[in-house]
């Protein structure tokens, strides 16, 4: 993998479900262990975005490159995580079980898993800090605990694309779970997903805005003083890259 | 209880029968923590009401048009893979018309099946023994036939376990990880379909889904991970089946609605003990 390419590229690409276009030529693109956070309104176009990145849809228009491939070829090697209330919560399987599951890409044909995946899947368990509830049963873990363990299975891919990891938590629990993203971080690009704009300032270092047009920014450095004065009101703190100015997201 | 044993030794029906109880719960084990995990046991009742028309027409073939290789077991296996690529297309293609669609699988299958049987000479009797499972009809050649599907559903269900469980959490997940979740969902429900028609000769179509669900979520109410129930769905089943024949045997009532009779009864029971031992945590 070349460090000095990006890790993902968005070329004019525009998409309509029907006729009205959803995402409109939206060019962007995301460095290396960046920490980005896709924000915008309700319908604004956040989850097409992802769906786009994942090659789950194709671009009617423009082109798509995660670390040198379409989507649809790279998605094997994408770390996904979806919202977990999605998902049914009394599903029969363990914590490891889960984990093992983004080992799938890595397994040909059928059989059990090999020692080698649950190694690295142990491993996984054991960055979000969940190594001694490997053998639990998934519907036991509390909401935070149930989204580190979808991290953990995400973490068979790279970029780490999350949808939505805070909704429904504690705002303690959002922090932890930041606090546990920015150390993945030092090592992998993630992308957020998030209505969320709370958080805007204080983790991500691009935005990128998402209301039908697509728009990026680099979140300046902060003084606590600022970060105590402005909480609530973050989306102020995007400083502009573009001539757009940052208000997609009032 | 005293009879039946006395009699198992000298019948061989019994023993076929007994036979055929404990073969099928191996397969209803297996696939019915599937059908538990994943929620879809009224596709399951879809596929099951649907085999009543395969064996309507096989039996019409067999006795009108002389057809004598053609036994009503092999119109189910077909009319329920039939219905089980129909539901699984829907479900995959066209989600919210699924209900709709199963449903009228569900009872235009039925249909088809009475419309059949009322055109072949002989009295209602077979019908009697579709709907509600007749055990101790079961054949040699059934038999065979039972042990055979049951051999090919449970090879294919914990060959591909790891790929089968990730689909039936989270599709979406295993799709972007390479995973051919239309295949599997499909082969699945094609799974589904062939043990639907090993227990309609335990107990008929109608209580078939019973039978395939609750040993599997009294199961669920003990262990946490999917091969863990089926061990355990497996050994209720075959505990309920049994003991339905055991204990009908003597008061001659029927085995399939006495088996039945049983897995509710289990069902509602560890329920309650559930509640009562533990009443802080919430019964799923």
């Amino acid at each position: 993998m070349n460090e000095n390419q990006p890790a993902m590229t968005f070329n004019k690409v525009s998409f309509a479900y029907e006729r009205e276009r959803v995402i409109d030529e939206a060019t962007f693109a995301i460095a290396h262990r960046d920490f980005v956070g896709v924000i915008g309104p309700n319908g604004g176009g956040k989850t097409t975005l992802v769906k786009l990145m994942l090659g789950i849809l194709r671009p009617r228009e423009g082109s798509i490159d995660i670390l040198g491939h379409a989507p649809h070829r790279a998605c094997k090697r994408i770390g996904y995580m979806p919202q977990h209330s999605n998902l049914d919560p009394e599903f029969p399987v363990s914590v490891l079980d889960v984990v093992l599951m983004g080992r799938l890409g890595n397994v040909s044909g059928f059989g059990p898993y090999k020692p080698r995946d649950k190694n690295a899947a142990l491993a996984a368990l054991d960055e979000v800090g969940l190594a001694d509830q490997a053998g639990r049963p998934l519907r036991q873990l509390s909401g935070g605990q149930k989204q580190r363990v979808l991290i953990a299975r995400a973490l068979a891919g790279e970029p780490l694309i999350l949808d939505e990891p805070t909704a429904n938590l504690d705002p303690a629990v959002q922090d932890d779970l930041y606090d546990q993203l920015r150390e993945l971080n030092k090592r992998i690009t993630i992308v957020v997903v998030s209505h969320d704009v709370g958080f805007v300032s204080l983790y991500f270092r691009t935005v990128i805005c998402v209301n039908r047009s697509v728009h990026t920014h680099s979140t300046g450095e902060l003084t606590n003083q600022q970060v105590a004065d402005m909480y609530g009101r973050e989306v102020r703190l995007v400083h502009s890259q573009s001539p757009h100015k940052g208000d997609c997201c009032d | 209880m005293i009879e039946f044993f006395a009699a198992l030794k000298e019948s061989t029906v019994l023993q076929q029968a007994l036979l055929a109880g404990i073969i099928a719960s191996v397969a209803c084990g297996v696939v019915g923590s599937y059908v538990v995990a994943r929620r879809i046991s009224y596709i399951a009742g879809g596929i099951a009401h649907c085999t009543l028309g395969g064996m309507g027409i096989a039996r019409y073939l067999n006795r009108v048009e002389g057809w004598s290789w053609l036994q009503p077991l092999h119109g189910a296996i077909v009319a329920a893979l039939i219905a089980a690529v129909i539901i699984g297309y829907v479900s995959l293609r066209a989600r919210q018309r699924e209900d709709t669609v199963i449903s009228a699988l569900w009872a235009g299958g039925m249909a088809i099946g009475i419309l059949f049987i009322a055109r072949t000479p002989g009295y209602g009797e077979d019908l009697m023994s579709y709907l509600f499972g007749n055990i101790l009809l079961v054949s040699r050649e059934d038999l065979y036939l039972v042990a055979g599907l049951d051999v090919l559903v449970v090879a294919l269900g914990l060959m591909f376990y790891n790929r089968f469980l990730a689909v039936c959490y989270d599709a979406e997940f295993a799709r972007l990880r390479g995973v051919r979740v239309e295949f599997y969902y499909l082969l699945l429900l094609a799974m589904v379909a062939l043990t639907v028609v090993v227990l309609v000769t335990v107990v008929g179509l109608v209580l078939v889904i019973a039978l395939l669900t609750l040993p599997a979520a009294i199961a669920g109410q003990f262990v946490p991970r999917l091969w863990q129930m089926m061990l355990i769905a497996i050994l209720i089943s075959m505990a309920a089946t049994s003991g339905g024949l055991a204990l009908s045997y003597a008061p001659e009532l029927p085995a399939g609605a006495t088996t039945i009779a049983l897995c509710g009864a289990a069902y509602l029971v560890t329920i309650l003990c559930k509640r009562v031992l533990s009443p802080h945590r919430r019964s799923s």
